[in-house]
């Protein structure tokens, strides 16, 4: 990742780490513990702080369930409610 | 998954009050380590040898403020790659970098203030010794003036039932 002086990523890169985590009723202390880091780094992805690595990318993808596309995006993601509608699905 | 077990030092953490979490309060301890022994040190000079000891006690401040603030930052300053994950490894390194920019700016001013001024009472062994202890108290320091303040607690509740 490079990082400008002030720390935050020069690459802004979306996710739905809060909105996943919040479906399935999880904390970030749990999420942490289920991908091996520590709690404060689920809040520093999640604000967009910190973006993740390769790895960290796949493990969060596992978990979720998800293809990492789904997870992260280089673009805004849309609200996932107009995106099922879109698609017909609810 | 989960982390290894902690090593001692993480245990500090406990002892850490929670408002040396802030960086406010943080960097509040940073600038007392060393203006507190040098404030104690030209007050116990004006005192006669019996009443200078009414300053003593002032020596645990320091060493009081670098648990806490250990503690405070987790102990990530020192804490090998096993018990740190990516972003505080990342954060780590950072620390030892800028730690050592500092270190190598304070040697320049020391060892420029011998050359300038030749007749001071110091000696570059009196530099040396000083800053020895310091440059291994410095990537805590450095860690504690610049890691933001911690997440609230409330973040890491279940966000639903």
């Amino acid at each position: 990742m490079k990082a400008t002086k002030d720390k935050t990523p020069t690459i802004i890169i979306y996710n739905r780490l809060t909105v996943l985590r919040a479906e399935r009723g999880l904390s970030r202390q749990d999420l942490a513990d289920a991908v091996g880091i520590n709690f404060q780094t689920i809040g520093y992805l999640e604000r967009g702080d910190y973006n993740p690595s390769l790895e960290l990318a796949f493990k969060l993808s596992e978990f979720f369930g998800l293809p990492i596309e789904a997870i992260f995006s280089k673009t805004p993601f849309k609200p996932l409610s107009e995106s099922l509608y879109n698609k017909g699905v609810i | 998954m989960t982390m290894p077990q902690q090593p001692i030092n993480f245990k500090l953490a406990r002892v850490t009050p929670k408002w040396a979490l802030k960086q406010s309060a943080r960097r509040s301890m940073v600038v007392l380590f060393f203006l507190v022994p040098f404030m104690a040190g030209v007050g116990a000079g004006y005192l006669n040898s019996l009443w200078s000891l009414v300053f003593a006690p002032f020596a645990l401040v320091p060493i009081i403020f670098f648990v806490w603030l250990v503690g405070a930052t987790g102990a990530r300053a020192d804490s090998p790659d096993e018990y740190l994950d990516e972003r505080e490894i990342a954060v780590r390194n950072q620390t030892y970098l800028n730690a050592f920019r500092i270190l190598g700016a304070m040697i320049a001013l020391g060892f420029g203030v011998l050359t300038f001024f030749p007749d001071l009472p110091i000696s570059a062994k009196n530099v040396l010794a000083i800053l020895f202890p310091v440059a291994l108290l410095l990537p805590t320091f450095t860690l504690a003036w610049t890691q933001p303040d911690p997440l609230e607690d409330e973040s890491t509740q279940p966000t639903r039932g």
